[in-house]
């Protein structure tokens, strides 16, 4: 016990008074990990997006999302409209599942690419598999890391935008 | 910042309710006087001369800057004015969407996570790519068709 207390106080000694100097950066450091993490904490990168929203008690037009998105997220309800997705009626809770957690799709803000087109798209996924191999983050070539997937990706495939 | 202010005088929120023009800082700073405000100020000033000095005029893809603002506009600036949350704008009862919507928010009903930015964007500029969508057709009705 008493070697280890020397020790630390050796160390100190070591850190404090023998290199006076160090203690600036070292404060320094203490105090950008203080204010970065207090940043992230407070203004966090998702607080705008996507949370973990319920939607309170079930009403009867709970399965209309199409009616009341339109006026919660109105870009995200008009993007969808215009894909190809709207115009042939591959709604809502196909991907997402009903709000209240009872539909065969578990409810999610954030479905896992992966697993909710493979339902449908499987065919064109193994195609573009064996084109560019397996690679994550689906939102890289079909573009919803600014917009969701709602976007352009449904309204231009990429090889359409290239003939642009 | 002459688009900026283009913008923002042909938006909704060009003066407020006593005819005043409403400035930046009422949205983009946060109001009380405390560690809000001197960590997002330090942070977006530190960032802006980044820019100033070190980035190009290329760097200033608003799709990202639209991401990063909205981050930071701090939900009690709009409730400065903003303060009946079951009111519209106009001091008329909200739409039972609206009032769905803002009971999330207010953890009354459910848990939303998302902030006032988060679901009203373009409530000051609108950038080009946002113009064709129905909720904004007021603004960009405003707004001349070139610039971005
Ligand atoms: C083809 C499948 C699909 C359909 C149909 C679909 N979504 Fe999505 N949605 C997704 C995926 C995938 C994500 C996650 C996107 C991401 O990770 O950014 C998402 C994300 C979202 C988000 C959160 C995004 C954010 O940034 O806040 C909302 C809200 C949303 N969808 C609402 C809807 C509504 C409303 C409809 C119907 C009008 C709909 N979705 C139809 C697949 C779909
Ligand atoms: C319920 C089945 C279904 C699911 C699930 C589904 N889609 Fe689709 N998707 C369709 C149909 C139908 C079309 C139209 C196909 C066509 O026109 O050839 C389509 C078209 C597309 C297109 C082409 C759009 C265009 O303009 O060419 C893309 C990209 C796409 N889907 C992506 C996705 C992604 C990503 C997911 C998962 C988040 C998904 N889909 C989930 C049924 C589905
Ligand atoms: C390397 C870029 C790239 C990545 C990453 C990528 N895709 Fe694709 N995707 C493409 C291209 C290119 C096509 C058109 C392929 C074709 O039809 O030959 C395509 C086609 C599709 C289609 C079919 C669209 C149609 O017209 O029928 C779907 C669905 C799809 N991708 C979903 C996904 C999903 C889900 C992921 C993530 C697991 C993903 N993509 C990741 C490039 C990509
Ligand atoms: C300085 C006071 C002020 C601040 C700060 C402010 N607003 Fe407003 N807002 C107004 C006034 C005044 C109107 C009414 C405009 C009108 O009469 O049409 C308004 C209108 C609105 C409307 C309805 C009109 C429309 O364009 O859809 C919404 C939504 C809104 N504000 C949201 C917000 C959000 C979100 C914020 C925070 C980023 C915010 N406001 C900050 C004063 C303010
Ligand atoms: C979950 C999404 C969401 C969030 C978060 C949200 N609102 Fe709203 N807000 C709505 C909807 C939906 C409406 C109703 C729009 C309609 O009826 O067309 C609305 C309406 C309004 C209106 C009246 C608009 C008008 O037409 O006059 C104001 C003002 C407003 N919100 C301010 C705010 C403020 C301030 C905050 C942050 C405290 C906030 N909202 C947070 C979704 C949201
Ligand atoms: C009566 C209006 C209403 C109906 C109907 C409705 N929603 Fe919502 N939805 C909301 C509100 C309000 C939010 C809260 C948004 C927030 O806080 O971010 C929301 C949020 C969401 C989100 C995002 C959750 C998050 O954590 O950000 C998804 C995904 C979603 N709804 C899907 C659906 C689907 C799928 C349906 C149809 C089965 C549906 N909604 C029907 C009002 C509605
Ligand atoms: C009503 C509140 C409000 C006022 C006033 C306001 N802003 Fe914003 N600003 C926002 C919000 C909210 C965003 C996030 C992007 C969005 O949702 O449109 C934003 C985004 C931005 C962005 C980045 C996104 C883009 O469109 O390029 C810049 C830069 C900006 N504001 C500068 C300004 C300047 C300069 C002024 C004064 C002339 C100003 N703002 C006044 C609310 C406001």
């Amino acid at each position: 016990m008493k070697k280890l207390r020397q020790f630390f106080t050796d160390t100190l000694n070591q850190i404090t008074l023998g290199r006076k100097w160090l203690i600036i950066p070292m404060a320094l450091a203490v105090l950008a990990l203080a204010y970065f993490s207090y940043l992230s904490l407070a203004f966090s990168g998702t607080r705008c997006t996507w949370g973990q929203a319920q939607h309170g008690e079930v009403t009867d037009a709970q399965s209309d999302c199409y009616a009341c998105h339109k006026k919660v997220t109105p870009k995200i309800a008009q993007d969808w409209n215009e894909s190809k997705h709207g115009m042939l009626l591959v709604k809502c809770y196909v991907c997402h599942g009903l709000p209240d957690g009872k539909g065969a799709v578990p409810f999610s803000a954030k479905p896992d690419a992966k697993v909710a087109c493979q339902r449908c798209h499987a065919p064109a996924i193994e195609r573009m598999y064996t084109k560019f191999g397996v690679r994550e983050g689906c939102n890289s070539c079909h573009g919803f890391h600014t917009n969701s997937l709602h976007h352009d990706a449904y309204a231009k495939s990429v090889s359409k935008q290239k003939a642009e | 910042m002459k688009r900026y202010e283009f913008e923002l005088k042909r938006s909704s929120h060009a003066v407020d309710k006593d005819k005043k023009p409403i400035t930046c800082e009422q949205c983009h700073i946060p109001r009380r006087a405390g560690i809000d405000y001197l960590v997002v100020k330090s942070y977006l000033g530190v960032r802006d001369l980044a820019v100033h000095f070190f980035g190009d005029t290329k760097d200033l893809d608003r799709r990202n800057m639209q991401l990063v603002a909205r981050r930071f506009v701090s939900d009690d600036n709009c409730r400065q004015c903003h303060q009946d949350l079951m009111l519209t704008a106009k001091g008329k009862s909200i739409s039972p969407e609206g009032k769905k919507a803002h009971e999330a928010w207010l953890g009354k009903d459910g848990k939303g996570r998302r902030t006032c930015a988060g679901c009203h964007s373009n409530m000051a500029h609108l950038p080009k790519f946002d113009r064709r969508y129905a909720v904004n057709a007021a603004f960009a009705a405003k707004l001349p068709p070139e610039g971005e």
